[in-house]
């Protein structure tokens, strides 16, 4: 029950965080799982710098007043205001809930909705029972309720990243108590989120079918699926960074400045999950950034605000630097340059019998294994199929991101560390950020309305098959 | 010996083509002793003191069923195929079963274990510290022909249940849609998919004229995704506990199958030791796992674990402790008795026990 109401007053935060910053689309489907995203960084990021940067003690005034802060700050700010800004955008655009057609994508939701009652009840039935997550990821929350950090601790930390490390202390630091369910319960409810927010926000931009597709697909996720109860950083991430790529899309679609800001937003709490969050949602940042760029209207305006939105990774970095030292800031550099340079553990760790054989393991990760489904078979055929629509509209930015995510994938499969990719131990689990994020492409990709040609001999006029199903 | 008497052999409960064999066809290496049961068949018994392979050489054994009694600690069984001489009975198809103490039945497939043929002979693999005593045996020989075996394998692997381990995150195991012919069943469906969608593309532009891929191309993705995840939940659902468990010890003590003897001794430590105490887990052999549940389970109490002759250190090597700092001892597989200067305050079994510093 605590854990639950941790990720209320967390989901407060959050949801205050977007009002204050004018962020909120008004639709409660949109604004709470958003919220429970954005609330997890101001507390995670917030710990971590207050520890780190400012020397203060991690407990539970800390936690409480970071808690507490954002729904104050909102409740001063309406009050000096006294008046009620213009409605939000998403309010003034007309809203769907209804598929076409229902019996399909209401399939679709059941199918969704039965995997995540399974995912919560075997999460909540069974202990922490993988090696990574006994020793760094479940690990990491423990380290932060002591609130003693040794070296060895701060490396924990640093492979963490400070959303797992400190979001599932909360309710621990208030009653006393510790409860490593809490660890898992952080996992089902970003997976809750997620869908919740896939569906909402297509609903709510007047395409049901988009969310529904997406969140079947997302479940249809073996690996992901099974991560979702290990406990593990993993499905987390693909999480958070599916989150920016679902309003990156919307702005990508739309247009709408606010959707980039939150894309940002999602994506720099990605940047605290795991020490591999930096690179993954750099990458998509970049994207996004280059959207924004592509446009041509107000672009200098939208890029200063992306800017501010990316912000908290500055400060991110700084708390890096003050845990680990300045050459850690960077998650991963130090690998990377170790293996440019050839030298040091990454030459030990990659003998060339391993170089060789990565490829294959490599594409068999891809084609051969279930722990993808069919999303590498599908997405390649979908987009040859739809090339128009995939290369050339606005799905053309998202599918950017799953190709620079997947890009990472390949070049850490077998140029990082091939070794790992040949005996099987962490390609696998790379590719769930871009799986995850391939699967929402997909969804877009094959419920995006087709454009039919009614022109009866005039001046090209077309219109759009609503259902999308041709 | 009363205890061996105790134990009554179960009724044969399998179907056609299934063999009553006597418990001694299993080979068990030093320390066995046979007696006779009350029926007057004959019971196996031996101890289990860590680590305990079992072999029934009998070439062909498709599926096993044993009734067994466990006295002392759980046990974790793990069956495996020998093939030439080699076997492999943990990775992908680690298969596992834990024995709690009391008696009962088990029923392994054997076709579904990694290396597998219709010549490979059944080994048991038991680890933990108890005494285990079986009472009875039954197999399913090998089918007529080779090519009938293979087919036996093939239907069997195509529909194997997934087995978690503590390394299942790494990756799921692959299902095979021909073990015999090394056809993946992924690939399969993956081409199935290709096939699929190309028909109903070309299908539908055969009927229309008309380039319009959005429905055929959906439908195509639904029925393969759909029998995908089909394929997905018949493997993932047996593994996985669907029934709530909101007690932490109750999920503690049952969560973990693949090392029941480390989550008898954790329910045990949490129980035993104060709060503000420092562990200190004793542990031997090849078990590097248990000791890392024992260590997480127990926190935030600090602890670090004393692997046979390594420097003791804590998860990830955060903790260090010294000697007089430790107040409580957990060991696994380690010892029959406490460190000096410990009292034991709870067992598991004979080599599980949590100790206190009076």
């Amino acid at each position: 029950m605590s854990a639950l109401a941790a990720i209320a007053a967390l989901c407060g935060a959050g949801l205050a965080l977007l009002h204050l910053s004018r962020l909120s689309t008004g639709r409660p489907a949109v604004d709470l799982p958003l919220g429970w995203f954005i609330g997890q960084a101001w507390f995670g990021l917030g710990a971590y710098a207050l520890r780190f940067l400012l020397g203060v003690p991690y407990g539970a005034p800390t936690a409480l007043l970071l808690v507490a802060a954002p729904p104050l700050a909102l409740l001063t700010s309406r009050w000096r205001r006294r008046g009620e800004g213009p409605p939000p955008a998403d309010m003034l655009r007309p809203a769907r809930w209804r598929p076409r057609p229902a019996w399909l994508y209401g399939a679709m939701g059941a199918y969704a909705a039965l995997v995540t009652l399974a995912v919560v009840l075997h999460a909540i039935a069974t202990p922490t029972s993988s090696d990574d997550g006994l020793r760094v990821r479940a690990y990491a929350p423990v380290l932060a309720l002591r609130d003693d950090w040794s070296a060895a601790a701060r490396s924990v930390l640093h492979m963490a990243g400070p959303i797992p490390t400190w979001v599932p202390t909360l309710a621990w630091t208030v009653t006393g108590s510790l409860e490593h369910l809490h660890t898992q319960v952080v996992v089902l409810a970003d997976l809750v989120a997620l869908l919740v927010l896939a569906v909402g926000l297509a609903a709510a931009r007047g395409r049901p079918e988009r969310g529904l597709l997406g969140a079947f697909l997302a479940c249809s996720l073996p690996l992901f699926v099974f991560h979702l109860t290990t406990s593990l950083a993993d499905a987390p991430l693909a999480i958070h960074v599916a989150v920016g790529l679902l309003l990156a899309a919307e702005f990508a679609r739309e247009g709408d400045p606010d959707d980039a800001v939150r894309a940002m937003l999602a994506y720099a709490s990605a940047a605290m999950v795991k020490r591999e969050g930096l690179v993954v949602a750099g990458a998509a940042a970049v994207v996004l950034l280059a959207s924004a760029l592509a446009r041509p209207d107000r672009p200098r305006r939208l890029l200063a605000r992306l800017l501010l939105a990316a912000s908290p990774v500055a400060l991110l970095l700084a708390a890096n630097a003050a845990a680990v030292g300045a050459a850690g800031a960077i998650p991963l550099l130090q690998l990377v340059l170790g293996r440019a340079t050839d030298g040091g553990v990454q030459a030990a760790l990659s003998p060339a019998p391993a170089v060789a054989s990565a490829p294959r393991a490599f594409a068999e990760g891809l084609f051969s294994l279930h722990n993808h489904g069919l999303v590498f078979w599908i997405l390649p055929v979908a987009v040859a199929v739809r090339a128009r629509q995939a290369l050339r509209g606005w799905l053309a930015w998202p599918l950017a991101v799953v190709a620079l995510l997947f890009l990472e994938s390949l070049a850490g499969a077998l140029w990082l560390t091939p070794i790992y990719t040949a005996d099987g131990t962490t390609v696998h689990r790379s590719l769930l950020p871009a799986a995850l994020a391939a699967s929402f492409c997909l969804a877009g990709l094959l419920a995006e309305p087709e454009p039919v040609n009614v022109d009866s001999g005039g001046a090209g006029s077309t219109s759009t098959d609503p259902a999308g199903t041709g | 010996m009363a205890l061996i008497l105790a134990v009554t052999p179960g009724a044969a409960s399998a179907g056609p083509g299934w063999v009553e064999l006597p418990v001694e066809t299993l080979q068990t290496g030093d320390g066995r002793e046979v007696a006779t049961g009350p029926g007057g068949s004959a019971v196996v018994s031996f101890l289990v003191d860590a680590r305990r392979h079992v072999l029934l050489p009998l070439p062909g054994v498709q599926e096993l069923e044993l009734d067994y009694q466990v006295d002392g600690g759980p046990l974790l069984l793990t069956w495996c195929a020998a093939t030439d001489g080699q076997y492999e009975p943990f990775g992908w198809y680690w298969r596992h079963q834990p024995l709690q103490p009391g008696r009962g039945r088990v029923r392994l497939d054997m076709r579904i274990t990694s290396r597998y043929r219709p010549d490979s002979t059944p080994l048991l693999v038991l680890h933990g510290n108890g005494r285990i005593t079986f009472t009875g045996l039954r197999v399913l020989g090998p089918e007529a022909t080779a090519e009938a075996h293979w087919a036996a394998i093939d239907s069997a692997r195509r529909l194997a249940p997934e087995s978690f381990g503590h390394i299942t995150f790494n990756s799921l195991a692959p299902s095979m849609w021909s073990v015999s012919r090394g056809a993946n069943l992924h690939e399969r469906l993956g081409a199935a998919f290709v096939a699929l969608a190309a028909t109903g593309l070309l299908g539908a532009w055969a009927v229309r004229r008309r380039w319009r891929p959005g429905a055929p191309l959906l439908a195509a993705v639904v029925v393969a995704v759909a029998l995908s995840d089909l394929h997905a939940a018949w493997k993932l659902a047996p593994p996985w506990r669907l029934a709530p468990h909101l007690d932490p010890e109750a999920r503690l003590r049952d969560g973990y199958p693949f090392a029941p003897e480390a989550a008898a001794l954790a329910v045990a430590a949490r129980a035993a030791i104060p709060a503000g105490a420092s562990v200190m887990v004793l542990s031997a052999g090849g078990d590097w796992f248990s000791p890392r549940v024992l260590c997480f389970q127990l926190a935030p109490r600090r602890c670090v674990i004393a692997h046979g002759q390594e420097p003791a250190a804590g998860l990830s090597g955060v903790d260090q402790l010294g000697d007089l700092e430790v107040g409580a001892v957990v060991s696994i597989n380690a010892g029959t008795e406490p460190p000096p200067g410990f009292a034991a305050v709870a067992r598991t079994s004979p080599r599980g026990f949590v100790a206190l510093r009076p």
